[in-house]
């Protein structure tokens, strides 16, 4: 979501948020404010959401199904997909190195720029992990996540 | 994105401190702290890029990375393993891991001492803790403080056989293959620590608990230290054990000498795992008869005898019996009654199968020896009470000494 759109939303709220408060008076609400609750149901404007580093096992490992990512790259993908890693976005890392040890991920190094970069791509034992993983919004969110990059 | 656009040092040398200090705090080992320290500190550098092409000032920038990089302790938790798995993998740890071990046999050898010294005891040994510790013989090294020495030697076997001789003379280094033999030693220290000391330990638990009421002042610190013990000792050895799996564990050498230690040791303690009971000779003094007292009576339990034998009209409170022992195997109940019978001879009456049964050749067999007793304790806990017997009168002879095993064996004597 862009800032504009943020900004827009932001202001409807705060004109709808008195009358909200007081829903429960037998207060006639405005039909202008009506109106603009109405607009903001139907925005369809993408939300936020905020995942555990524990949540984010799952994702990673549909996101690293459709390739070769190193973690910065994952990371803003994440980001740019309207997900908040609690803890921080570096709290990712964690994840990673977990799905490492448990040997669903595998990592490459490669060296560029003088600098040594780490890929992370799936293993046979992450792709047969993703098929017991039954949840069919996971690959609409990796696929958006993907297609964020 | 320009990878390249250079980063001011100043904002750098932040990034790469958060990312030094987020991987100290994950505790992470030698290798992996560099790739993933340089990882982090990527990821710093590329987000300030990201941002300053969005216009923010360089150190809104930093500011703005750092925040979105979460809080280092946050992070660092998230990087870090278990500690076991810390302990068992990390090569810096490695240290750690042989202290770990010599720690645990340290412990095991006491608790292996303190085990000879209870089973000689309850045999009837006279053995103080000092005699099992001291002589220079093979039990020293099995059962005495000479298992310490075997415990640094099985980690030095261990840092011998990760040596990796790099000699330009391939017939040096094909030679020096017989570093890996020493390693038996060590398959016999971790068949010790892992296999032989929770046998032992069991076996002299279950005596223990079969001489003594539960729960006394004995058997909690008993307990403790086994357990103590027996925990320590499965970790030391892992720590071992992991010690050599990742300097070679993929050597086929060291499975075949393990493999075989183990099953050496296995086949050569498991008959010394289990002392064999003493046998007692009868001695030939002893008169016993069968006593039929129709007078007992009959519980859920079984024959109770005791209300019976203080119901007896008997000459003085001194004379009256007193129930020494009591032992239940089900439903059959085995009682053992004492009282002086006034002519200085003490009888001892047994209820079993039955029958009341008696002899009085105890202390008449004894009778001209200078004995210390202990009566408090006979009573008590009879087969403690023997082994102090033993101990505190050394003059005592063979036959003396049978007829004491006799008199304090927890077994009923069958004549």
């Amino acid at each position: 979501m862009n800032d504009d759109n943020t900004t827009r939303i932001e202001q409807m709220l705060r004109e709808a948020g008195p009358v909200l408060k007081e829903a429960d008076q037998p207060v006639e609400v405005p039909p202008h404010v009506l109106a603009r609750l109405r607009a903001v149901r139907e925005m369809n404007f993408p939300t936020r959401r905020e995942l555990t580093a524990k949540q984010l096992g799952p994702l990673l490992l549909s996101v690293l199904a459709k390739g070769e990512l190193d973690g910065f790259d994952i990371i803003s993908r994440l980001a740019k997909s309207n997900i908040q890693i609690k803890g921080g976005e570096a709290v990712a890392y964690g994840s990673l190195s977990e799905l490492v040890s448990a040997n669903l991920v595998l990592v490459d190094l490669e060296e560029r720029g003088g600098q040594m970069r780490k890929l992370y791509r799936l293993t046979d034992d992450g792709r047969a992990r993703l098929k017991t993983v039954e949840a069919p919004e996971l690959n609409t969110l990796a696929s958006a996540v993907w297609a964020a990059g | 994105m320009a990878e390249s656009s250079r980063i001011p040092p100043a904002v750098n040398q932040v990034f790469i401190r958060v990312a030094s200090q987020v991987c100290d705090r994950a505790k992470m080992d030698y290798e992996e702290w560099m790739v993933n320290s340089q990882e982090l500190a990527y990821h710093l550098q590329q987000r300030w890029r990201e941002l300053t092409e969005q216009g923010l000032s360089t150190d809104d920038a930093q500011a703005k990375a750092l925040q979105m990089f979460g809080d280092p302790h946050t992070v660092a938790k998230s990087l870090r393993k278990p500690w076991l798995e810390r302990l068992l993998h990390y090569k810096r740890f490695r240290s750690e891991r042989f202290f770990f071990f010599i720690l645990a046999y340290f412990l095991y050898t006491w608790v292996v001492i303190c085990d000879t010294h209870w089973n000689e005891l309850l045999q009837g040994n006279p053995a103080t803790p000092f005699q099992i510790l001291l002589p220079f013989d093979q039990g020293f090294f099995i059962n005495g403080l000479g298992s310490m020495l075997i415990g640094l030697l099985a980690a030095s076997c261990v840092v011998l056989a990760q040596w990796r001789p790099l000699f330009k003379n391939q017939q040096i280094n094909r030679l020096l293959l017989i570093r890996y033999l020493p390693l038996f030693l060590t398959g016999f220290a971790l068949f010790d620590v892992l296999i032989r000391s929770p046998i032992t330990a069991f076996q002299t638990l279950r005596e223990v608990m079969s001489n003594y009421s539960p729960f006394t002042a004995l058997t909690i610190p008993f307990l403790i230290l086994h357990v103590l013990g027996i925990g320590v000792g499965i970790l030391g050895a892992t720590c071992l054990l992991f010690e050599i799996m990742q300097q070679g564990w993929n050597n086929l050498r060291i499975h075949v000498i393990l493999a075989g230690v183990l099953i050496s040791s296995w086949i050569a303690y498991a008959p010394a795992a289990s002392p064999p009971p003493a046998i007692f000779k009868n001695p030939p003094a002893i008169v016993t008869t069968n006593l039929d007292f129709n007078a007992t009576e009959s519980t859920v339990i079984g024959k109770q005898v005791r209300a019976w034998m203080n119901r007896k009209q008997w000459d003085s409170i001194e004379s009256a019996p007193r129930l020494v022992r009591q032992s239940q195997n089900g439903f059959n109940i085995t009682q053992f009654v004492q009282f002086s019978s006034g002519d200085t001879f003490d009888l001892v009456y047994w209820f079993e199968g039955g029958n009341w049964k008696f002899h009085d050749a105890y202390w008449h067999s004894l009778k001209g020896v200078n004995i210390e007793l202990n009566l408090s304790l006979i009573i008590r806990e009879p087969r403690k009470a023997q082994g102090f017997m033993m101990m505190r009168n050394p003059a005592l002879n063979e036959t003396q000494k049978d007829i004491v095993r006799m008199i304090f064996n927890s077994k009923p004597f069958h004549p």
